[in-house]
């Protein structure tokens, strides 16, 4: 038996090409350091090298093909990743990932005589008269629901306008800032108005909110709403008659399956 | 040795090829492979218990656009309707009897638009049924619509006509003052249900 023979022979039962190819060139390597050590031929360097078949089992033991071909795949697998994802980027874009991370509603720092929403254009004041902290939180569904903040707010509405009946006016809002949790970014809470249909309050008050009443800046009730990867928020807004009817608790319906989240702010507790 | 390298070398291309997928499906809107699971994540999402569809069928005006299937589903409380392009309405269930829903799009765009109302739930016996509607808001006379058994529910088809165009038909969840009728197989009126509401 030759060389070239022998290698094959020794070689034939490691089934993965990259390692035959490496394990037959280490062969090699011995095999011509034994035949020039001892000055050998081909054959006689063969028959020192032991049995080919022998040598070909213990190989092909040791060198179990499956991890090899794992790995292949995993490489072809990461490329198709790598370009899909920059496929992706290119046709969605990723200049609003940024944004869309802390993406949340404007939340008022406390209590303020002056205008908390700098860069409004709004004309006219808007003062926080009244600021609560419910704690807590209530699971509904895949949601952890929490209320960060409810605060009271009164505006005053200075249009040139002098026949708007908004003029001069002061309005009464009661805000709730209502935040939902999820670890299932697929299923993120919506910003749809189906999301928080209705409100009622302890004084027996029931605002009808959902699509008709989706806009950001009110004149009456509504809600709107901010989308992070893990988490939505609604800012529901009521219209109070005046700052002493602001209500002992006020009940929001979340979702189309009549689950309610209570928010008392008496007690600054969400049930 | 090399079996150990290559071990974590895939495992670790493997792991971050699925980050870049799961970045890259995140990036495209998270979609669902089947439009089943689409409806269902749309119920999780609004807090709807889990449906089984009742009703399936096509629509024209919904292959016009890409896909034509538009699907009924019924839950504990509510009735869902949904296609592709009008992804989700929610219907409450009449808790007396047979709940009716528009279909969220055309049945049949040419050479007239046909509209699809279904009626969910009906008596188990009803072998046949009988729609009376009022499109015109009192204006006209109320159109009267046989039903067609499909599976557990009736489908109502409904034409327009010229001097009754029927297109708010199924972009609401509001439909205007209706009649069900069902009866069984020998003909016995078996339940009525009636919306004179909107």
């Amino acid at each position: 038996m030759n060389r070239l023979e022998w290698l094959d022979t020794a070689t034939r039962k490691i089934l993965f090409l990259p390692d035959r190819k490496a394990v037959r060139k280490e062969l090699e390597a011995h095999f011509e350091d034994l035949r020039d050590a001892r000055r050998l031929d081909d054959e006689a360097a063969a028959a020192a090298m032991g049995d080919p078949e022998a040598v070909a089992e213990e190989l092909g033991r040791l060198h179990r093909p499956w991890w090899g071909w794992v790995w292949r795949a995993s490489r072809i697998v990461l490329l198709l990743a790598l370009v899909l994802w920059l496929l992706c980027v290119r046709e969605y874009g990723f200049g609003e990932f940024k944004t869309w991370m802390y993406n949340m509603p404007p939340l008022p720092e406390g209590v303020t005589e002056r205008d908390p929403f700098s860069g409004s254009t709004q004309a006219g004041s808007v003062s926080v008269s009244e600021v609560w902290y419910p704690t807590g939180a209530k699971n509904l569904g895949h949601y952890r629901l929490t209320v960060p903040m409810a605060w009271l707010e009164q505006r005053t509405c200075q249009t040139s306008d002098e026949s708007s009946p908004l003029r001069g006016e002061p309005r009464c809002r009661l805000r709730v800032c209502l935040r939902a949790d999820t670890w299932k970014f697929w299923a993120v809470a919506p910003r749809s108005g189906k999301m928080i249909p209705a409100v009622s309050d302890s004084e027996g008050n029931r605002y009808d909110l959902g699509p008709s009443k989706w806009r950001t800046d009110l004149e009456e009730s509504g809600c709107s709403a901010w989308q992070g990867p893990f988490s939505a928020w609604y800012l529901v807004a009521l219209e109070l008659p005046g700052p002493e009817d602001v209500p002992e608790w006020v009940e929001l319906s979340v979702g189309c399956g009549g689950d309610t989240v209570r928010i008392n702010l008496e007690t600054e507790a969400i049930s | 040795m090399r079996t150990r390298k290559r071990r974590f070398r895939a495992f670790r291309n493997l792991l971050i090829a699925v980050l870049f997928l799961t970045a890259a499906w995140w990036r495209m809107g998270c979609p669902m492979p089947t439009r089943t699971m689409e409806l269902h994540r749309s119920e999780e999402v609004y807090l709807i218990d889990r449906s089984t569809i009742v009703f399936s069928c096509e629509s024209e005006g919904e292959r016009m656009l890409g896909d034509p299937v538009m699907l009924v589903a019924l839950s504990k409380r509510t009735i869902q309707t949904y296609s592709d392009t009008h992804p989700f309405n929610v219907w409450p269930k009449n808790p007396e009897g047979a709940t009716l829903v528009a279909l969220p799009s055309e049945l049949e765009y040419e050479p007239a638009l046909v509209v699809g109302l279904v009626a969910v739930e009906p008596p188990a016996l009803a072998e046949t049924a009988q729609l009376t509607i009022d499109v015109t808001g009192g204006e006209g006379p109320a159109r009267i619509v046989s039903g067609e058994k499909s599976g557990a529910v009736f489908l109502f088809r409904l034409e327009e006509t010229e001097d009754q165009p029927l297109d708010r038909l199924f972009h609401t969840t509001e439909l205007p003052p209706y009649t069900l009728t069902f009866f069984a197989p020998d003909g016995t009126m078996l339940e009525t249900t009636a919306d004179t509401e909107n």
